[in-house]
């Protein structure tokens, strides 16, 4: 039994808007694997961005506990907080946020900067990752210089700045086309092999079920099922005509 | 294990540690850079103090002329009275009588200075003046004559009066042309007259005195505008990077951080501002007063000490209110959650 990095008991998030009570997560029971990479399926409003944030330590449940590493979210101050952000997750999003004022290998060492990193360290480690990303030779290139693609894998390669223990990507190539988003599933995938790091996605692209180990289905704020792939390679020809990455 | 010593409680037991706070330097880096891509908006800001100080300055300035205009030359008057007092009682002799005078040459002087004022009709200060300086040569005149010790010291004395004489004209006559261009610029309530000494007073007490009520008014105003112009441009630049601040934050930033962003910011835009605006009022007030009164009654009467007095709180006062200003940006900024800071769209 592999260790569990990600544990949710009976998660509920209500959020209140003006009189109504709004429920967006229904009690979320859900155990991450270290090492695996798992797709949060879900249409819009179903509560999949709701735990998904929850899982990252943006968002505090408003019932029921969240666990990253065996330990209660829910406990930590906002030091240990930043720690958490800082050290054992990445962010991964839609829209890049890459810093804009920023060049590539900037964006990169920051993450390092707040771990404590010395600058020629973070130097040497952010142009490793970049050269890593199939970016070795954009290091000083401006965000407004490079592609979608390009910033997303700028994205990547700061996600894991600090070695973190889990890579949360939200609609990673949802703003990139179809080859683009492509090869930055392949490049997910990459990472999650060679530096063993959990990878936790939150997605509508089909293309990202071959990649994933597992794939949970969010429907109405309750986990509605859990596919592996093995189960799912017999569909996958149905599903997107993707083959396997 | 935890970073940084104290209780190792349950957690820290797990591995979460706690993050550091960051040194200024990056801060300071990062600060920089996000004001240099915003060029254009941060000069805009900066002009908008500067122009703000510039006023305020130029009303503490102008308050500092005017007085020193209207004190430094009575103080001068009282002390050249005084100085001829002294001089008349015989208690001092402070000028040096000069040599290689002949007495033909002073005899021309005299005759040519006595034709002079004769033809003058215009300017009876001017009249005065050349009487005064004809007593100055006559006394020369006396002492080159002089047969004993005796007569020499009389006459020695006699010119050291004229001379003391000839300096009170002077800057008695210098007091009445100032009065002249002093009205004309609106300041009343002088005399020709000066009786008594001008109050001994600390310069702050002075600026409370002799400030116009208008002209605090407007003082006051200049000091708003600044801190409403840096505290919006501040709330503008909050806006812009909604996101960025969001970003930072995922990726390990600390409240702290994003504030002390924020204050360098503010305090480095509030205090290149302001400078340039003590520098801009003081040079424009101080031009136009010059024009106005003539260089140099305003370069031997002006309260140098007093403009860099205010001066220095001026800077004080721009560079705690654009601090200031930056409290509620700041502290909005790094409240932002960045689970809503990642929905804004841009």
């Amino acid at each position: 039994m592999p260790d569990s990095i990600v544990r949710t008991r009976e998660v509920k998030r209500v959020y209140v808007m003006g009189d109504t009570k709004v429920h967006a997560l229904r009690g979320v029971n859900l155990e991450v694997y270290a090492g695996e990479y798992i797709s949060i399926m879900g249409p819009s409003g179903s509560g999949k961005t709701t735990l998904f944030n929850m899982i990252g330590g943006l968002d505090k449940p408003s019932e029921g506990k969240v666990y990253i590493d065996e330990v209660d979210v829910a406990q930590l101050d906002a030091y240990e907080l930043a720690w958490l952000r800082c050290r054992k997750i990445g962010y991964i999003f839609q829209t890049f946020n890459i810093i804009p004022v920023m060049t590539a290998l900037e964006n990169v060492t920051l993450p390092m900067t707040f771990a404590g990193l010395t600058s020629d360290e973070a130097r040497n480690k952010g142009a490793d990752l970049l050269d890593k990303v199939g970016l070795g030779d954009r290091l000083n290139h401006k965000p407004f210089e490079l592609s979608g693609g390009q910033q997303q894998r700028v994205a990547i390669a700061r996600s894991m700045a600090n070695d973190p223990a889990v890579i949360l990507a939200d609609e990673p190539t949802g703003n990139l086309d179809l080859n683009t988003g492509q090869e930055i599933i392949e490049l997910l995938k990459e990472m999650n092999e060679t530096a063993k790091v959990t990878i936790i996605t939150a997605t509508h692209d089909m293309k990202m079920l071959s990649a994933s180990d597992r794939i949970v289905w969010i429907r109405d704020g309750r986990v509605d099922r859990i596919e592996k792939r093995s189960d799912l390679d017999i569909d996958a020809g149905k599903i997107g005509g993707v083959e396997d990455a | 294990m935890p970073r940084e010593g104290g209780v190792v409680d349950e957690q820290a037991m797990k591995g979460i540690g706690r993050q550091i706070k960051l040194p200024w330097s990056k801060a300071v880096e990062i600060a920089a850079k996000s004001m240099k891509v915003r060029m254009g908006r941060s000069v805009v800001t900066t002009a908008s103090i500067v122009l703000a100080i510039a006023f305020l300055m130029s009303i503490l300035t102008g308050t500092t002329l005017t007085t020193s205009l209207r004190i430094q030359p009575q103080r001068e008057i009282l002390r050249v009275r005084e100085q001829l007092e002294q001089v008349e009682a015989g208690a001092i002799a402070p000028f040096a009588f000069p040599e290689g005078l002949s007495e033909d040459q002073l005899s021309r002087e005299i005759s040519s200075k006595r034709h002079r004022a004769e033809e003058e009709e215009a300017d009876p200060l001017v009249i005065q003046r050349l009487f005064d300086e004809v007593s100055v040569a006559e006394a020369a005149r006396q002492v080159l004559r002089a047969d004993t010790d005796y007569q020499r010291a009389r006459a020695m004395h006699d010119w050291q009066v004229s001379k003391a004489q000839l300096e009170l004209t002077n800057v008695e006559n210098e007091w009445q042309r100032l009065i002249r261009r002093l009205r004309m610029e609106g300041v009343t309530g002088l005399s020709v007259e000066v009786t008594r000494a001008p109050p001994e007073r600390s310069y702050f007490r002075m600026l409370a005195e002799e400030m116009e009520p208008r002209d605090r008014w407007l003082g006051v105003v200049a000091v708003m505008v600044c801190f409403v112009g840096i505290w919006n441009a501040m709330l503008m630049s909050v806006h812009e990077r909604i996101r960025e601040i969001g970003t930072m934050k995922c990726l390990g930033a600390l409240e702290a951080f994003i504030i002390k962003l924020y204050f360098l910011e503010s305090s480095f835009i509030g205090m290149t501002g302001t400078f340039l605006g003590i520098v801009l009022g003081f040079v424009l007030s101080y031009l136009r007063a010059s024009w106005a009164f003539g260089f140099g009654p305003i370069y031997s009467y002006f309260d140098f000490g007093g403009a860099l007095l205010s001066a220095v709180s001026t800077l004080f006062i721009g560079s705690a209110l654009s601090v200031f200003a930056a409290v509620f940006p700041a502290y909005r900024a790094a409240k932002y959650d960045p689970v809503v800071a990642m929905r804004v769209d841009e």
